[in-house]
């Protein structure tokens, strides 16, 4: 019986080596054809890496949804220019080892470009290899703003900082504090925010942080309310963003919280059911369409948000607008005639003036990271649902 | 001696020569860099999993804090070339003696501990490790990480080269096989075996045992730390989720499903791992349509299958029908079990 077994581990383990040596062989036949240029001339491949599964799936999965949606629209739309688009998805896991390796898979199929990745940190992560390659990278999380070779489709923490200080000088708020999370994104939040703040007269009177896998940040509230603020800003992402919510409303506190625009899902709105009066986060107009005045922006916003219904019955969020720009703006690219890698830079270096996306519009030549404030605005909670204020 | 040592280790120089000959044809065969990413890995995870071998497979210590030793090595090399403008290979040399004489100081309580308690302890540095790089965010960039990171060059060769650097990583690697092997064959590898079979009786043949197990603690921290420093330098970013207590499971996997008990099958485990993991998500996408958690449930699932039915790891299925091929040498079956016996096995 044992040997039995054994024979059917070896078995296995030889299959396994068998498998192993056709990807191998996959992979080099596909780098040869882009090598001799022939093969792969009628078909443009762009890249994605998002967290699909892992802790960052919360934001990874609808970008995922949206790869198969997008990639369905281009099958229907037939060839661009004689050539056809094809997205290669990579699920990165979370794990920022797995994303260099998707990078340079990616790399390994000839893609023009890559989209991705969800998280900041990973975005740094794979920067050096794609932009050594020239390959031009549509980052969809806000990252450093000395990055180079980087198109950043979410808005920069400036843009949030600025929306955040605006709502605070209408509610009279002088007096802050602020949580974040003990990760890529909550860390990278606070410098700019002391930087708006601090032009604006605006005091920071606490200042606390979490584990971003913590369960409880009642002890980091209690320090907060010793310094009577008046209004908490949080910076984190889903599930920490929505503990922290639950545990304000639990601890009784009577003023406003805004969270940062990674808070603006469905999975944060899930978490604080019937425990969010005064509750704010910055959110995409995606998320408020139908509350939108009419117009080209709900136009566009409602067009997106019904095809992806349509396919999988359920709301996009702004992440997945962020990818959908990130996207949209290569097709368009790869439209006007630029096929390669260099060209693309060029394109969206030179050509793009003014480019209205899901998120905001954008501006790639100047220096400015990530979409205006236009597509972005302090959202309330209302019947467990987004509140927009005009 | 050296008949006897053939017989009681088997022969070690054909082996290495068929290692040295895969690493040597393999680009000739590879040319994606997605697929030379994945053998630089396999070549920096191994010399983490050689060190970890010895001090699991042979001195019977248990470890699952190796991820904080490989960030020490990441870490002070990425910290000294971008904050100091040191050059990678002093950053790299002083990860490693740091690291050695950290596990050193460490090693020494802990190692008193064993079974459960030390497999806590260990894991329990591991934590440390995590929230130090998270808090020291001035010198370690905290959670967003520590962008900017050199890559190595050798004689004014640079090693961005895919090429160069797999070669690099692999000489390396093979260096590190060949002194571990060295270990194992030599009388401090008679020690461990003896410490992994019985502490007790070890200690009353007058071995100080306390000094071995802390010795080779600290060496396999100095292997895990050089694998680290080479991470750092050839991703040019760390951030601290990758060295979190994950890490040191799937470095903990890599030795079990290899084999513990052969230095050989820790560099088996690794290449296993890392493959499975690429040819799960090829096979699951290409012909099942399957991504994400299914996976991971997969990966999994051949990882119970193999602790189940290969306790002694993959090296054993592998190596005994080699032996089998082998001609039978001509000695006694009497004798041969009293070699053997001298190997402590």
């Amino acid at each position: 019986m044992k040997k039995f077994w054994k024979s059917i581990c070896s078995f296995s383990l030889m299959l396994i080596l068998v498998i192993a040596l056709s990807a191998c062989n996959t992979e080099t036949s596909s780098s040869n054809d882009k090598n001799d240029g022939d093969g792969d001339k009628e078909v443009i491949k762009i890249g994605a890496i998002f967290a699909e599964t892992g802790p960052a799936s919360t934001l990874g999965k609808t970008q995922a949804n949206y790869v198969k949606l997008i990639q369905q629209q281009l099958d229907e739309e037939g060839s661009i220019n004689g050539k056809k688009i094809e997205i290669i998805m990579q699920d990165y896991e979370t794990d920022d080892t797995k994303a260099v390796i998707a990078a340079d898979k990616l790399i390994s199929e000839g893609v023009v470009a890559v989209v991705g990745a969800t998280q900041a940190s990973t975005s740094m992560a794979i920067l050096p290899k794609i932009s050594s390659e020239g390959i031009p990278l549509m980052t969809v999380a806000p990252v450093n703003p000395e990055a180079k070779d980087i198109y950043q489709m979410a808005p920069s923490n400036l843009t949030n900082a600025n929306l955040i200080i605006e709502f605070l000088k209408e509610n009279n708020i002088s007096k802050v504090a602020w949580i974040n999370a003990r990760d890529g994104f909550g860390v990278e939040g606070l410098p700019s925010f002391e930087k708006v703040a601090k032009e604006n007269d605006i005091k920071i009177v606490a200042h606390e942080e979490f584990d971003a896998t913590a369960t409880d940040m009642t002890v980091q509230l209690t320090n907060i309310r010793k310094e009577n603020p008046e209004a908490v800003i949080v910076w984190s992402r889903t599930p920490g963003a929505g503990i922290v919510a639950r545990n304000f409303k639990a601890l009784g506190f009577d003023i406003p919280m805004i969270q940062s625009s990674a808070s603006a899902n469905k999975g944060f709105l899930d978490q604080v059911k019937d425990n969010n009066e005064n509750i704010y986060v910055i959110g995409s107009k995606l998320s408020v369409v139908d509350q939108l005045p009419n117009g080209e922006q709900k136009d566009r916003l409602e067009k997106f948000r019904e095809d992806y219904r349509a396919m999988f019955n359920s709301d996009p969020d702004n992440f997945t607008a962020h990818a959908a720009d990130g996207f949209h703006l290569l097709i368009e690219a790869i439209k006007a005639g630029n096929t390669t890698s260099e060209d693309i830079h060029n394109y969206l270096k030179t050509e793009v003036n003014k480019y209205s996306g899901l998120t905001g519009s954008f501006e790639l030549q100047s220096d400015y990271v990530g979409p205006y404030e236009d597509g972005f605005s302090v959202l309330g909670i209302e019947n467990n649902e987004w509140k927009y204020y005009e | 001696m050296s008949k006897l040592e053939k017989i009681l280790y088997g022969n070690r120089l054909k082996p290495i020569l068929f290692l040295v000959g895969l690493i040597l044809i393999l680009p000739l065969v590879v040319k994606s860099p997605y697929i030379f990413t994945i053998l630089i890995l396999i070549g920096i995870y191994s010399i983490v999993s050689l060190g970890l071998c010895l001090l699991i497979g042979y001195a019977g210590q248990i470890s699952l804090g190796h991820a904080a030793f490989f960030g020490i090595g990441a870490y002070t090399s990425g910290v000294l070339t971008t904050s100091f403008e040191l050059s990678p290979w002093i950053a790299l040399t002083i990860g490693m003696v740091t690291t050695f004489f950290i596990a050193y100081i460490i090693g020494i309580p802990i190692l008193k501990l064993k079974g459960h308690f030390l497999a806590l302890a260990t894991l329990g540095i591991n934590i440390i490790f995590y929230i130090l790089i998270l808090g020291l965010n001035q010198l370690t960039g905290g959670a967003a990480g520590l962008i900017g990171i050199p890559s190595l060059s050798l004689f004014g060769v640079p090693l961005t080269d895919k090429l160069f650097f797999y070669f690099f990583v692999w000489t390396a690697a093979v260096l590190v096989l060949l002194l571990s092997l060295n270990i194992v064959r030599s009388h401090v590898g008679r020690v461990l075996r003896s410490i992994h079979d019985s502490e007790i009786a070890t200690e009353t043949l007058g071995v100080k045992v306390e000094n071995y197990k802390v010795a080779i603690f600290a060496l396999s921290a100095a292997f895990a730390s050089l694998a680290g420093s080479m991470y750092a330098h050839y991703i040019t970013f760390v951030a601290p989720p990758t060295f979190y207590i994950t890490k040191s499971i799937l470095f903990l996997i890599m030795v079990m499903v290899g084999g513990a008990s052969s230095v050989w099958g820790a560099i088996l485990g690794t290449t296993v791992i890392m493959f499975l993991n690429e040819i799960i998500r090829f096979v699951g996408h290409t012909y099942f349509g399957i991504s994400g958690e299914v996976e991971i449930v997969v990966y999994g699932l051949i990882i119970i299958l193999i602790m189940m039915f290969l306790p002694k790891g993959l090296i054993h299925v592998i190596s005994k029908p080699i032996q089998k091929i082998k001609p039978k040498k001509k000695v006694s079956v009497k004798a041969h079990k009293d070699m053997i016996s001298q190997k402590g096995v």
